[in-house]
């Protein structure tokens, strides 16, 4: 029976499941967790048996994705004793990789993933402020002062990701919270980009405390509207950034 | 469950037992794990990792069950329990095939990503008190990455804490469990834990997740304010509030 496809939404949800290649995308897993720092240089990734079991997929695939790390040089392989898997980073560290990927990426789609993101920001806020217990808040206090602890750029970006999780943990949802996991993989690497120094940190800081002051105090639209000018003066930064460089 | 309540109503007592049948439940893993557990520790000299093989047999066992209603369990060390794993999970998650997979954490501290439960109410709660406890709801994005109820006892080593045996039961199957008992009760009752969050409700104004706000359950809780209302389970952070007591 032919389907009469009532626009696009529709078709894509009659879209083949393989439409895009597994192998592709556990490639871009890796690729997004290298850049994110959760893989660290000189890293041993698993075996491919375990990895088919972690990712759900066959090992086949493994090896596709691993052979499409290896031609970027993101991996090096070693056979024999010890050998394996291992994580190479690129020279000037993961901010290299963002920057090559932003290079890609145009004004517009920054735009986008900048509203899709103040988007999940202010919701997770804003249901943050209505369902946080005394629990939820002491784990963002505690997130927002490892913030304002962290030193290095590195520890900066993985305490400022820590922190935005723990927003969506205090939303009582899952789903924000796999959204931000997802967003910080997609967009959070190239917001990075521009951040970092002791200027852009100490407006971060600033930032997370606002909004967690409005998630304690009970107060949903000042949290969504804290949240949401976060990602939009950090997208704002990021456009400036990109239009400052020949990339 | 309160002495002064004289007549219970069938409502409350029917969903009472419901949740009790499911903390039962759960915490008849975890004390099987928690026996087990002991049974390791207790005659070794030195502990390492090495002294805990042996109970992931039991776990993938438990969590493996058709009809078992936990997806994930095991043993967490205390801190500094093992000589070679200052931080150690020995935990294990099924999907939906029932197969059980091992949980790999960061358990190096100065590692990226490491996995800090030293602050974490299913560890600290159990330690502190030396009690059993229901974590949650909570979106436990360290391990099931769900919304989730995590049940806990601690494991004593010698008088000293040697870490929690525990199991995690998603909130949609505890949901499933408990909603026959709320849907056929006739008046509004939420089952809570004791910041008020609910768990499972009989009214599409009171959803899972969300804190109850007619009622201060904390207060309550304490025995002030609307304590009536409000029917706890046993020595857990549980309880059935009922919504139509003024």
């Amino acid at each position: 029976m032919a389907i009469q496809f009532k626009g696009r939404a529709t078709a894509a949800v009659f879209a083949p499941l393989e439409s895009s290649s597994r192998s592709e995308l556990v490639a871009r897993r890796l690729t997004d967790a290298i850049a994110l720092g959760l893989l660290p240089d000189a890293e041993q990734l698993p075996g491919e048996a375990d990895l088919a079991q972690q990712f759900g997929v066959s090992t086949v695939t493994i090896r596709e994705a691993l052979s499409v790390l290896r031609q970027e040089g993101l991996i090096e392989t070693r056979r024999g004793r010890g050998g394996g898997s291992f994580v190479r980073l690129p020279l000037d560290g993961p901010t290299a990789l963002a920057r090559r990927r932003l290079s890609h990426v145009s004004l517009v789609e920054l735009r986008d993933l900048g509203d899709v993101y103040a988007a999940i920001a202010g919701a997770s806020a804003a249901l943050a402020a209505r369902r946080a217990d005394s629990g939820d808040v002491a784990q963002l206090r505690r997130a927002a002062a490892q913030l304002a602890d962290a030193g290095a750029a590195d520890a900066r970006r993985r305490a400022d990701g820590q922190f935005h999780i723990q927003v969506t943990v205090a939303a009582q949802s899952p789903r924000l919270y796999q959204e931000e996991v997802a967003l910080q993989a997609e967009f959070g690497t190239l917001l990075w980009v521009a951040f970092g120094d002791d200027a852009s940190h100490a407006q971060m800081v600033g930032a997370c405390t606002a909004v967690v002051d409005a998630i304690e105090a009970g107060l949903p639209m000042v949290a969504r509207r804290t949240a949401e000018q976060r990602v939009v003066d950090a997208t704002a930064r990021l456009i400036d950034y990109r239009l400052s460089q020949e990339l | 469950m309160t002495p002064d309540a004289p007549a219970l109503s069938a409502d409350i007592r029917t969903v009472l037992d419901s949740l009790a049948g499911l903390t039962r439940a759960a915490f008849e893993v975890v004390d099987r794990i928690a026996s087990r557990t002991r049974a390791h520790l207790e005659p070794a000299d030195d502990l390492r990792r090495a002294t805990l093989t042996g109970i992931d047999d039991l776990v993938v066992e438990l969590v493996g069950q058709p009809g078992q209603m936990v997806q994930g369990a095991g043993f967490v060390t205390a801190v500094g329990l093992l000589a070679d794993a200052p931080w150690w999970l020995e935990w294990f998650t099924t999907g939906e095939d029932r197969t059980a997979h091992r949980l790999v954490c960061q358990s190096d501290p100065e590692g990226v990503g490491f996995f800090d439960y030293e602050h974490l109410p299913w560890y600290v709660v159990p330690r502190d008190t030396g009690s059993r406890h229901v974590t949650g709801p909570y979106v436990d994005y360290l391990c099931t990455d769900d919304y989730t109820l995590t049940f806990t006892v601690p494991v004593l080593l010698g008088g000293r804490f040697a870490g929690v045996a525990g199991a995690d039961v998603r909130v949609h199957t505890a949901e499933q469990w408990l909603l026959p008992s709320l849907r056929s009760a006739d008046r509004r009752l939420a089952v809570v834990n004791a910041f008020g969050r609910i768990v499972a409700s009989n009214s599409g104004r009171h959803l899972c997740g969300e804190l109850v706000e007619e009622v201060d359950v904390p207060a309550a809780w304490s025995g002030a304010g609307r304590a009536k209302a409000l029917h706890r389970l046993e020595d857990l952070p549980l309880a059935v509030l009922d919504l139509d007591v003024r």
